[in-house]
Parts: structure tokens; sequence; C-alpha cells
């Protein structure tokens, strides 16, 4: 097996004299080869070709210019997330000389995310199902819960018009209208429709841009958060964990991994949500009711 | 089925206002190297420079992605290391 466990990367750093050279890096990465298989499988589950057309990109590319890329490891960290980190960026690289920018509509790129881009691609352009997409999605990205892809996937449906191939029976979808379904209002905010709310803060937490029509209505939704910024007190993680939970779905369990938290993470975020949910009642923003 | 048993839309909502309010102008021109984010990753860095590049994953979503994506990849890796460290921690004890 190719996994690199800790006591083999202290043998790598000792072995190996720092910066490496072409022929060095060379053997790293033949060494991790199947580490690097396993990637791209998990990257791309269930489409061998796309799997084995993204390694050789990789290698393609990490062999430019004597193997600069891998080269730049300065042994700080261990070579083999290193070589993950540098993998995941040529694999989307490959995604998207595979599929190009130009045929992914704007929202979807705006929202800087490849598990959008991929849901695409895979309901759009392979002509997945529903419940198919579904399904690979969840395997690909295995830290976000499973609500979270069915509400992408009707997202982008709802957004094209487009017939879906199979039956879907099985799969209920929650639609990101229902999101803000039960979210209660008060006068302060009566006037801003919850769906249009919802909407503009997801499209400000991504950077897009509104047209005419809208800016009035963001102009007073950029007010109020200015206002609420001024009651919040959240650390660099805190919004971290929040923003990896509730924009990307990850589960408590992923997000406890990816940044090695300790202690109770649902008391964390209970505390985090009720503090973020005083502060929108003091300022109107929701009814004492909620 | 739905999966959503654990977010409440109400909880989903004020989050994102959080974040929407706690949000700061993105700086991408000191994003972090490769190395430095499989640092983070590690976690092996110290408290002042995992807050600094938490900070800026939080203004950069192309960092966030590229992070977000690698960290996917390697959750079952991790897995699978640990499983390995402990054979050859048994192996060396024994």
């Amino acid at each position: 097996m190719a996994i690199k466990p800790i006591h083999i990367e202290n043998e790598i750093k000792a072995s190996f004299n720092l910066p490496l050279d072409e022929y060095d890096a060379k053997e790293l990465v033949f060494d991790q080869w199947q580490f690097l298989s396993r990637l791209a499988e998990r990257r791309f589950p269930n489409d061998d070709s796309m799997a084995q057309g993204a390694l050789l990109f990789v290698l393609e590319k990490l062999e430019v210019d004597k193997w600069k890329r891998v080269r730049a490891w300065e042994g700080q960290g261990a070579f083999h997330t290193f070589l993950a980190v540098l993998t995941a960026r040529l694999m989307t690289d490959y995604t998207r000389s595979k599929f190009g920018h130009h045929r992914t509509p704007t929202w979807i790129n705006n929202k800087n995310d490849i598990a959008w881009t991929k849901a695409y691609q895979l309901i759009i352009f392979q002509n997945y199902s529903r419940k198919d997409a579904i399904e690979i999605l969840s395997i690909s990205y295995r830290g976000r819960e499973r609500w979270y892809f069915e509400e992408m996937v009707a997202t982008i449906l709802a957004n094209n018009n487009r017939p879906v191939r199979a039956i879907e029976s099985q799969v209920q979808i929650d639609t990101i209208e229902d999101v803000s379904c039960s979210f209660q209002t008060s006068e302060y905010t009566e006037k801003i429709s919850e769906k249009m709310l919802l909407e503009a803060v997801i499209g400000y937490l991504n950077d897009q841009e509104s047209d005419r029509s809208q800016q009035s209505e963001n102009q007073e939704i950029e007010r109020l958060l200015s206002q609420l910024s001024i009651k919040l007190s959240m650390s660099e993680e805190d919004k971290l964990i929040l923003r990896m939970r509730y924009c990307d779905g990850m589960s408590i369990t992923a997000i406890t991994k990816a940044l090695s938290l300790k202690g109770d993470i649902y008391k964390r975020i209970n505390k985090l949500i009720r503090h973020l949910t005083n502060a929108c009642t003091e300022l109107g923003v929701l009814d004492d009711t909620v | 089925m739905n999966n959503r048993v654990h977010i409440s839309d109400n909880e989903r909502l004020v989050a994102l206002f959080g974040l929407a309010a706690t949000r700061q102008k993105s700086n991408s021109a000191s994003c972090p190297s490769d190395e430095k984010l499989s640092e983070l990753i590690d976690n092996t860095l110290n408290s002042k420079q995992r807050t600094s590049l938490f900070r800026h994953l939080n203004q950069c979503s192309k960092c966030y992605q590229l992070w977000l994506e690698t960290t996917d990849l390697l959750l079952e890796e991790k897995d699978l290391i640990e499983i390995v460290n402990l054979d050859h921690f048994r192996a060396t004890a024994s």
C-alpha cells in the first residue's frame, strides 16, 4: 500500500535533501502513484475514464519545468498532504479543461464551489438522472450531507427547465424556496420577501452581482447586515464552522475532522446559533416568536 | 425521506445572516502556498498561523474551495493512515 503514515513521512524528510531536485521529486510522486489513483477515483466515482484522464493530466502538469510544482515542497508539512493539495487543484483544472468555463452558467461559476460545477456537469452535460446525480455527488463529497445535494440538484433543474431522464418518485426534494418557508419576518423586513431575502444573503456571500431592480432591496439588506455586524462577535474558526455547516452542508463529523476540533461541536454550534438568533431578534430581523 | 433533520430553516437563515454580516472583503493577494494549506490540513500550524489562515479562508472563496476539496478527498485517506499508524505502533510495541 502506498499510504504514507507518520513514520514514513519522517523517513521521507530524512532521506531527501531539500529543496528537492527533479529526480527526487519524480521519485516521490511515483512512489505515491496509488495514492494519486485513489484521489482521482474518489474525485470521479463511477467514471473510470474521467479518473484516468485526470490522473494523466495531473502527472503531465506536475512534470512541467522539471517537476517545479513538486520541488516547491519545503518539508514544513507532510509531503503526502502537500501532494493532495496540488492534485486537488490540478483535478479542478482538468475538469475545467474538459468542460470549459464558458459552458457553465455564471450563477454556477459564482458559487465558486466545485461541487456545484460537478452537479451541473452530471445533470446537463452527462445527462444523469436526478437520483443518480445525487448518489454520485454524495459519494464524491462524503463530508457533506445528502440534503445539500438534493437542494443543489433541485436548484439546477429548476434553473434549466430541463426534463429529467428517469422516474424519481423515490427521492423527495427540498427546494431552495422551502428553506425560507418558516422564516417569520417582522414589520421591519416585511416588504422584503422571504425568498428574496435568502437569495440576497446567499448572493452577498457568493459575491454575486445584482441587477438594477434588486439593488434597492439589496441596499436595505446591506443596511441590516451592517447593523447586525456591530452586535456580533465570532472567531474566524466559528465563521468557518458555520460556513461549512450551513453553506456547504458538511456533517458535524467531517467538520470536526477537517478543523481538528475538540469538544462538543453540537453544543458549540447551538451556542453560536443562539447568539445569532438573539442578535437578529434584537435588531428586529426576526420575530420574538421564532 | 427528509435528510435535513438536523438543520432547521431558521437556524440556517440566521447562520447565513451572521456570515454575511461578518464577511470581510477578499484579499487574494496573500493567498497561502499549497504547502501552508497542507500544514493546515495536517494541523501542524501554531494558533496564530491557524487563525490567520482561517481568516483568509473566510475571505477567499478560491482557497476555501481548494481546502474543502482536498479535505474531502483526504477524509477517507486519513482513516486509512490512522489504521496503518496503529498497525505500525502495535508492531513496534510488540
